[in-house]
């Protein structure tokens, strides 16, 4: 049974009139004179007997001619193919892009069946239906909204790629609610493996019908996984911890294991996994230089992505910071608050040793021999060696504000300051006055002893800087400034789509090199930070300004997603969603056929036309030519 | 503006051709004519004035003491032989372009080989075959040239050349028994045509055969009637009888034309080597000095 979406464009069938009329006009005849018709004669004698086909011939190119045009008419009407169909109306489509989605267990891979299916119901959707993609990876991307458009959603299907990290089920199902709020009787498809479906706890309420199209071989598919790679530092040197998982659990599997320190091979072991899945292995006395790690199982299972772990050792990317002080709130607060920084109060009477630490504050005191780390000294009461104080001055307006990267985002327009000492550090090399005074510098920083000292002139309970915005900014940048922090805080475990976050420091440029050699790039203020998402598994290398200063590993570590076997319901809320026959009626709209055909049909016509009237190729009358 | 029939060019071919025709004799038929005609080999049979080129020896110094003038002795057993150039000057005998336009080709054809005849001493005789009725004595005159002998008569055969034109509808048998049938002598009859002739050329040439002759016939067709360069929807005229017909000429068509005019000079072919004609197939984009010195030879028209 055929329908037709614009059947008056069969009306257009009117148009094989004047073609045929055209062919019904008596045919002009081009006059040319030869020396003798006597053989022309005896050909057309000849011609008799083919008289039919050749009249047939002719009639074929007005044939073919109403046939492309029959074909044309037809494939304007838009017939469709009633067929059956997932779904129809206003549909959202869920596609696990999800690591799990790249095993082989089905031809090519998990990913390209689920795009596949996918682009078979854009192609059996009717003209009233509309979809949206959303590509379910770690973070939910729309990939088509709301579009009856079929090339625009068969484009998008075909872009799709599958991710290396594990899908964020709860906010694509949250972004599928909201797709569909607008419109009613609409419908979630949900095209997946369901691996890590079952962990989803908080689903949104789904106003809307959800079908479920699993991906996979049915049944449990074998897969062997590296579950954990982790790497601490001990008092022997550094010990590795390794984990090994096999789905399913129920018989033992042996793989060969390989171990690389900094890209060389330190150990290759076959290993057994026990039934029950796990194997945990260690290793102690790793040399103390090592640096990245990297675990390979050489297995032939569906899943390559997690046959691979790697590790990087580094340090902890936190700092302390002692707060010498008889008492200000605003200054423990402000430092305390300062991302990765611990800080510590000591009052001045009781000074605990101070070379732990990485930056020490002395407000309103400066003993004579100050701690041998960086140093930020608020409002000093007497002179010391380091710092000659030669007394004080009340004349404390603004003159000067240095553009001095460590004044990034520090408004100081509304600040006032009632008295400040006056100091020497004239003796001081690369001492920079950053903010001054009629009466004298009120900020400004030095490197004195080979070390970063910054001095801030007045007390802060005798100005009204701790109460403006700039206050915490301005310790942020001056406490980075003293002790910068490493580049980047990488979590001890990072997975696809976790973010990183960068401290650049005074860098302008960061790069990120990707496992694959690509690179992500970063330009970007100083003293500002950065967060990166890495997408890929393995090890990325960060540079700012072109030297490299440190390495962080990304990895899949997702029993779910390893747990390749494909799952016949998953569970939406309270509903149990099992795999249902299609029970809708699609169109399969037959055009594109229909044009294809009358393509074919204009070229066939032209070869019929062009054979009919080409001037021959082979010279006659053979006698003539021969060697006379 | 129409080219001379024979310009500067042609007529150094023509001399050098008559270098060569030394060695060049128009026609097989000698050897075996004088073979049965053995008992009077040695006859005194007439004199003719001495041309130049002819043996000094046969040079009857009687006769040359007392006219002072040059005469050669001819004896029976070295009968100069009857050469006949018949050209086909119907209708369709005016085609192509020079340098290939059949009439003209044919024109300059028959200059060459008269150079030859008169310069081995034949007896040539030029009939234009098709203008007009040859029974009519005379138009048949004024058709024909010679007979005449040696090469003195050259330049005046090329001027009446010159002067001829192709034109109106031949019925070429009629023509060709009609030449028979006036009792022309037994010679040498070299046909120049087309062979574009509704009622066929077969009854003529038999006839001329009965009449004694050696036939050779010389089919000229212009390059484009062997291919023909038109396609489309067409109405053909004929240029000679006025018929008309039309053609949608497709690659089919043109491939059946081919196949029909290849059987059509086949057929040709085969019937004249039935009966003893010499058939040459001439394409007149051939040179025809190529044709006289190489083709005519190799096909043994003229040794």
């Amino acid at each position: 049974m055929i329908g037709w979406l614009a059947p008056t464009a069969i009306a257009f069938l009117a148009l094989a009139v004047p073609i045929v009329l055209l062919w019904m006009l008596k045919l002009q005849r081009r006059r040319e004179t030869v020396s003798s018709t006597l053989l022309w004669h005896r050909l057309l004698r000849d011609r008799e007997a083919n008289r039919p086909w050749q009249r047939l011939r002719k009639s074929l190119l007005l044939f073919l001619q109403l046939l492309v045009l029959l074909t044309l008419v037809l494939a304007l009407a838009r017939p469709f193919q009633p067929v059956p169909a997932v779904t129809a109306g206003s549909i959202v489509v869920l596609l696990d892009s999800s690591a799990s989605m790249n095993a082989t267990d089905v031809r090519p891979n998990r990913f390209a069946v689920a795009q596949e299916m996918t682009a078979e119901m854009i192609r059996t959707l009717d003209a009233t239906s509309q979809m949206t993609i959303i590509a379910m990876g770690n973070q939910p991307r729309v990939l088509a909204s709301a579009t009856a458009d079929k090339a625009t959603l068969q484009a998008a299907i075909a872009d799709a790629r599958p991710e290396q990290g594990t899908a964020d089920w709860s906010a694509a199902l949250a972004l599928a609610a909201g797709a569909i709020r607008q419109v009613p009787d609409s419908q979630i498809v949900v095209i997946s493996d369901g691996a890590g479906f079952d962990l989803v706890a908080d689903v949104v309420a789904l106003p809307a019908k959800i079908r479920y199209l699993p991906v996979g071989q049915p049944g449990p598919t074998p897969n062997i996984a590296i579950s954990a790679l982790a790497v601490r530092d001990s008092p022997v040197g550094p010990e590795l911890f390794l984990n090994l998982i096999q789905s399913p659990a129920t018989e033992p599997g042996t793989v060969a294991l390989a171990l690389y320190l900094d890209g060389a091979l330190y150990d290759s072991r076959r290993v057994t996994i026990p039934a029950g899945g796990h194997l945990p292995l260690t290793w102690s006395n790793l040399p103390t230089q090592t640096t990245v790690i990297e675990a390979r199982v050489r297995t032939e299972d569906a899943l390559a992505l997690d046959n691979f772990a790697c590790a990087v050792r580094q340090a902890t990317g936190e700092r302390q910071v002692l707060i010498v002080t008889p008492g200000n709130l605003f200054l423990e607060r402000a430092v305390a608050n300062l991302p990765a920084t611990i800080a510590m109060r000591a009052s001045p009477d009781a000074l605990p040793p101070a070379d732990q630490y990485d930056l020490t504050v002395y407000d309103g005191t400066l003993p004579e021999m100050p701690a041998a780390t960086p140093l930020l000294i608020i409002n000093p009461p007497t002179s010391t060696l380091l710092l000659p104080v030669t007394g004080s001055f009340s004349d404390t307006v603004f003159t000067v504000a240095a553009s001095d990267p460590l004044l990034n985002h520090v408004d100081l327009a509304q600040v006032h300051v009632a008295r400040a000492s006056s100091v020497i550090v004239s003796h001081w090399p690369d001492v920079r006055e950053l903010v001054r005074a009629g009466g004298g510098p009120l900020l400004l920083v030095g490197e004195p002893d080979g070390r970063r000292v910054a001095v801030i002139t007045f007390d802060l309970h005798e100005s009204d800087l701790p109460l403006q915005i700039a206050f915490p900014i301005l310790m942020a940048n001056l406490v980075e400034w003293l002790s910068p922090r490493m580049p980047f805080d990488a979590q001890e475990v990072l997975r696809p789509g976790d973010s990183v976050e960068l401290f650049p420091g005074d860098a302008t440029e960061a790069l990120v090199v990707r496992p694959d050699g690509t690179i992500d790039a970063h330009s970007l203020a100083a003293y500002s930070s950065l967060l990166v998402r890495p997408e890929q598994l393995g090890v990325h290398q960060v540079l700012l300004d072109g030297s490299l200063v440190g390495q962080f590993a990304v990895n899949l570590f997702d029993p779910a997603e390893s747990d390749l076997s494909r799952r016949e319901s998953i569970a939406v809320g309270p509903a149990e969603i099992v795999p249902q026959p299609d029970q809708e009626v699609g169109q399969r709209e037959l055009w594109p056929w229909l044009a294809a055909a009358a393509l074919l049909l204009l070229l066939i016509e032209w070869a019929v036309y062009h054979g009919a009237t080409a001037a021959p190729k082979r010279r006659s009358g053979s006698q003539f030519r021969r060697p006379l | 503006m129409v080219s001379p029939l024979f310009d500067e060019r042609s007529l150094r071919k023509l001399e050098r051709l008559a270098l060569v025709a030394q060695r060049v004799r128009a026609g097989s038929i000698k050897g075996e004519r004088r073979s049965t005609k053995r008992g009077t080999a040695v006859e005194f049979a007439d004199y003719r004035p001495y041309a130049r080129g002819d043996d000094l020896r046969r040079v009857d110094w009687n006769v040359y003491a007392r006219l002072e003038r040059p005469f050669v002795k001819l004896l029976e057993e070295e009968e100069d032989l009857a050469v006949h150039l018949l050209l086909d000057s119907s209708g369709s005998m005016d085609w192509g372009q020079e340098p290939v336009h059949k009439f003209r080709y044919g024109l300059r054809l028959v200059g060459a080989l008269a150079y030859i005849g008169l310069g081995t001493g034949d007896r040539v005789t030029v009939q234009l075959v098709g203008t007009g009725d040859a029974r009519h004595s005379a138009v048949a005159h004024r058709a024909r040239f010679g007979p005449v002998r040696g090469t003195g008569q050259i330049f005046r055969l090329l001027a009446w050349l010159a002067q001829q034109s192709a034109g109106g509808v031949t019925d070429l048998n009629a023509a060709l028994r009609t030449f028979s049938q006036h009792g022309a002598r037994p010679g040498l009859v070299m046909l120049l045509t087309d062979l574009w002739s509704p009622t066929g050329f077969q009854d003529g040439v038999r006839a001329l055969l009965a009449g004694g002759h050696e036939v050779a016939i010389l089919h000229l067709l212009a390059p484009d009637e062997l291919e023909p360069p038109f396609s489309g929807d067409l109405k053909l005229v004929d240029t000679e009888t006025g018929d008309a017909q039309d053609v949608t000429l497709d690659r089919p068509l043109a491939e059946l034309y081919r196949r029909r005019l290849d059987d059509w000079l086949h057929g040709i072919e085969g019937w004249c080597h039935g009966r003893q004609v010499h058939y040459v197939p001439v394409c007149t984009d051939l040179p025809w000095e190529r044709l006289i010195l190489h083709t005519l030879r190799k096909k043994s028209v003229i040794r």
